[in-house]
């Protein structure tokens, strides 16, 4: 579908497709065809344990179908171990931050890592913690789903909310489906029970979907009101 | 607790529609437990083979097909060119493999107490326009015989849901493998309502 727009063109057949668009929309299809200036975008998400537990994956899943993302694969298993370890980053860089991140909310909490994690360096809890989110996710079967549409990664961003439920705004699905909060997840021990998983950067959607589905498993086709929502 | 699983699928009108979720809510609101799902976009030999496909069924197609034209007071020969079971059976049953194409669709097993009979009560009767209100095949359709039958088309019956206990369990050997393994995990609703 998408072709390489020539830059230089792209002001003039843009000023062109405008006019042919005011003037007589079809033409502008008969003649311009090619002109594609977004390309969709996919996303991975993945209904939680938490949510999946509490019967709520279709209801969930309803919300990304109801603003006209599509679904481009679908399927419903435990996340196999290999998998789920490269869903989430191994390099040191992400264990420091996710460590120190954890360090910090303890001191605001005036916990001592030490009794904890029995450590205090940063590398170290962060390896728990990805230890933590491994058994989250595989704690129950989950849904997993490869969504597609226009400017999806934002969508899907906007539509899921604040990754701390708590903290997530009214009518995002972590808004409306969980109240869980840092504090609460700490004292525990565990990780945030936070609903879903959404890819949340351009890069991470395509790679997260390429590593969690086979090429097979995925299916391009074309919604019913597509053609209303994007004439 | 004698725990049945039951085979429903989402077929691909309803996909594109984005009824996916609808269809799942549907279900898993009374407490039905997903066990397994998958987006599949099936040949036309796997199609044919998810239906018994023996002359004794086709011939019972064909017999309701005859019924349903009887009830709506159209003339079957006029439309179908047949008003044979057996000829009428095959006629339908290749446009059903046809209908299944139209997409990719969405194969699911859901678990519970009497899950196949409770499956097909939320699905509605099998022809949408004589669905029962309140049932998916009522609330997200109108197609009916004589509406399809003038489209040289199926009745869209966008959701599968297995009739019988055996039926499923044949249908989800077919559909995953009698090898598949599922995985336990607990619902919200079943230290309610099985303990």
């Amino acid at each position: 579908m998408e072709k390489i727009i020539n830059l230089k063109n792209i002001k003039e057949r843009l000023t062109t497709c405008i006019w042919y668009n005011y003037y007589n929309n079809y033409n502008r299809y008969n003649g311009y065809t090619n002109f594609v200036l977004m390309k969709k975008q996919r996303a991975l998400i993945i209904i939680k344990p938490d949510a999946v537990e509490r019967g709520l994956s279709g209801t969930i899943t309803k919300r990304f179908e109801n603003v006209g993302l599509t679904i481009i694969g679908l399927k419903f298993q435990k996340a196999d171990s290999a998998t789920v370890v490269a869903h989430y980053p191994s390099t040191d860089v992400w264990f420091e931050k996710v460590g120190q991140r954890t360090l910090k909310n303890c001191a605001a909490k005036g916990v001592d890592p030490k009794v904890v994690f029995k450590t205090d360096d940063a590398v170290s809890i962060g390896k728990q913690v990805k230890q933590w989110l491994i058994t989250y996710f595989q704690e129950s079967p989950v849904l997993i789903m490869a969504v597609e549409g226009y400017e999806c990664i934002e969508i899907i961003r906007k539509l899921s909310g604040n990754t701390i439920p708590v903290l997530a705004a009214p009518g995002t699905i972590r808004g409306d489906f969980s109240h869980d909060s840092i504090d609460l997840a700490n004292e525990a021990m565990r990780p945030l029970r936070n609903a879903i998983h959404a890819s949340d950067a351009v890069e991470d959607g395509e790679k997260e979907v390429a590593l969690w589905f086979k090429p097979e498993e995925l299916f391009s086709y074309e919604r019913a009101d597509e053609k209303i929502m994007f004439p | 607790m004698n725990l049945e699983k039951t085979l429903l699928i989402i077929k691909p009108d309803a996909v594109k529609r984005g009824l996916i979720g609808t269809i799942i809510e549907t279900f898993e609101k009374p407490g039905l437990k997903l066990m397994a799902a998958k987006m599949v976009r099936p040949k036309g030999d796997v199609i044919k083979n998810h239906y018994p496909g023996t002359p004794l069924w086709i011939t019972e197609m064909g017999n309701k097909t005859l019924a349903s034209f009887k009830q709506a007071g159209t003339d079957v020969k006029k439309i179908m060119g047949t008003d044979e079971p057996l000829k009428l059976g095959t006629f339908v049953y290749d446009r059903l493999v046809k209908y299944w194409q139209e997409g990719p669709i969405v194969v699911m097993i859901f678990e519970g107490p009497n899950a196949v009979a409770v499956a097909r009560k939320l699905r509605g009767h099998t022809i949408p326009a004589l669905a029962e209100p309140g049932t998916l095949h009522a609330i997200y359709s109108y197609d009916s015989s004589t509406l399809s039958s003038t489209l040289d088309r199926v009745v869209k019956t966008f959701v599968h849901a297995s009739g019988s206990v055996e039926e499923a369990e044949r249908e989800i050997k077919y559909w995953f493998g009698k090898d598949y393994k599922f995985e336990e995990y607990k619902r919200e609703t079943d230290d309610l309502y099985l303990v």
